[in-house]
C-alpha cells in the first residue's frame, strides 16, 4: 500500500523534533545522575618537617657534605613554600704531595616553592618541581708549605680569607612519598645556577656550604619527613 | 710554578733570534749553589723564566757565548727584577703557586742595551710577555 504524503511528512517531523530535544533529555538525565559536590580542598593542608641524608652520608664518606633540614608548608596539595637550612662543612687534610690543607663551615640558607605535577593532587604521592634562592656567607681558610722548586727552599702559607659569599639559585625535580602515617621518604634532584660570587683574592674557593664543590653544579638530596 | 715571560728584539724592536749560545742560570737561596735553567741554547727569542716563590727580587745571569764547547768570546749579564709576591690556590690536587707584580727592573749592559716592562702581572698565563729585552747585534 502506497504511503500518503500527509502520513510521510508527519513521520519525518516526528522524527526530526525527536533528534532535536535528545541532546537536552539526555543533558536533563546526565545532570540529574553526575551532579558534583563543589571542591572542598582546605587551602592549608599542613606542614612537612624534613632532614636530608644524602648531605650528611657525603660528609661521612668524603671530605664535604651539609647537614640541611627543610620546612615545607602544603596548600591545597598544590604549592608547596619551602624553606632550608643547613651547615656546610669541609676540610681536606694536608696533602701528601700538595701540602694543601683547607677547611670551610658556614650555614646556608634556602627559599622557595615547589609544585605538584602529579595528576591526582590528593594522592599521598606527589611528583614535585620547584626552584630556591640560596645564599651563604663563609671564610674559606687553607695552608700549605710547598717548596720551591727552582730557587730551593720553602716557607709556610696560611690564609684566612674572611667575607666569602655566594648567591645561587636552584631548579628541581623529585618526588615525595608518605609511607606510613605522618612519615614521608622523598628525594630531588637540582641543578644550580651561581647569581653572584665573592671569593678569595688568593685563589678560588674549592667548597661554597650548601652549593658544593666548585664546578659541581648537579646534586641531590633524599628526604625524611614528617608531615603534621 | 709560574715564570716571567721575555722577548728578545733587536735594536729597532723586531723580534730577534739571538745568533749565540745563551745559558741561564740562578742562585739558589738556599745553599748558594747554581742552578743551570738554560744551558747553552742557539737561536733564542724567547724566555720563560721562574721566579721564586717568596723572594723580594731574582737575578739572573745570561752568559752569551760565540760556541758551546770552545767559545773565544763570552760576555755576561745579570738582570735583577723585583717583585711582590701572592700565593694562590688553585686545587687541593695542585700545588699552591705565587702570582708576582715586578716593580724594578735593573740589568748590566754589556750584551743587552736596554728593557722594557710590557706586563708587571706574572701569573700561570705563558702568552703574556711580561719583559722585553732589546739586544746588541754582535757580542764583539
Amino acid at each position: 500500500m502506497r504511503q500518503s504524503p500527509i502520513s510521510y511528512f508527519a513521520y519525518v517531523l516526528l522524527l526530526s523534533s525527536i533528534l532535536l530535544f535528545m541532546p537536552a533529555i539526555s543533558h536533563a538525565q546526565r545532570k540529574n545522575i553526575v551532579e558534583q559536590p563543589k571542591d572542598s580542598i582546605r587551602f592549608f593542608q599542613g606542614v612537612q618537617v624534613s632532614y636530608d641524608l644524602a648531605g650528611t652520608v657525603m660528609r661521612m664518606v668524603s671530605d664535604y657534605g651539609q647537614y640541611e633540614g627543610a620546612i615545607r608548608f602544603n596548600l591545597k596539595n598544590k604549592f608547596f613554600p619551602t624553606f632550608e637550612m643547613g651547615y656546610g662543612t669541609s676540610e681536606h687534610d694536608t696533602d701528601e704531595l700538595t701540602t694543601i690543607h683547607t677547611k670551610t663551615n658556614a650555614p646556608y640558607f634556602k627559599i622557595g616553592l615547589d609544585y605538584n605535577l602529579a595528576k591526582n593532587k590528593n594522592d599521598g604521592y606527589k611528583v614535585l618541581a620547584g626552584f630556591r634562592y640560596a645564599f651563604t656567607k663563609f671564610d674559606f681558610e687553607w695552608d700549605a708549605n710547598p717548596t720551591d722548586p727552582a730557587w730551593g727552599g720553602s716557607q709556610a702559607i696560611t690564609i684566612k680569607e674572611e667575607g666569602c659569599n655566594c648567591h645561587w639559585a636552584e631548579i628541581l625535580f623529585g618526588v615525595d612519598a608518605k609511607i606510613w602515617g605522618p612519615l614521608h621518604l622523598g628525594w630531588s634532584v637540582r641543578y644550580r645556577l651561581k647569581l653572584s660570587t665573592k671569593e678569595d683574592e688568593h685563589g678560588n674557593v674549592w667548597y661554597i656550604p650548601g652549593y658544593g664543590k666548585r664546578g659541581n653544579t648537579i646534586g641531590a638530596t633524599f628526604n625524611v619527613g614528617f608531615e603534621f | 710554578m709560574v715564570t716571567c715571560n721575555f722577548a728578545i728584539q733587536d735594536e729597532d724592536g723586531n723580534s730577534y733570534e739571538i745568533p749565540y749560545y745563551l745559558s741561564v742560570t740562578i742562585e739558589r737561596s738556599i745553599d748558594g749553589n747554581d742552578t743551570t735553567l738554560i744551558n747553552n741554547q742557539y737561536g733564542v727569542s724567547a724566555l720563560n723564566l721562574p721566579m721564586s716563590y717568596v723572594g723580594d727580587s731574582d737575578t739572573y745571569t745570561f752568559t752569551i757565548a760565540d760556541d758551546d764547547e770552545d767559545p773565544t768570546t763570552t760576555i755576561v749579564d745579570k738582570i735583577t727584577i723585583s717583585k711582590t709576591n701572592k700565593p694562590y690556590f688553585e686545587d687541593v690536587e695542585c700545588m699552591p703557586r705565587y702570582n708576582h707584580t715586578i716593580t724594578e727592573i735593573e740589568h748590566s749592559a754589556n750584551y743587552i742595551k736596554d728593557s722594557e716592562l710590557k706586563n708587571n702581572s706574572v701569573t700561570n698565563n705563558a702568552s703574556v710577555t711580561n719583559i722585553i729585552l732589546r739586544v746588541r747585534p754582535t757580542v764583539e
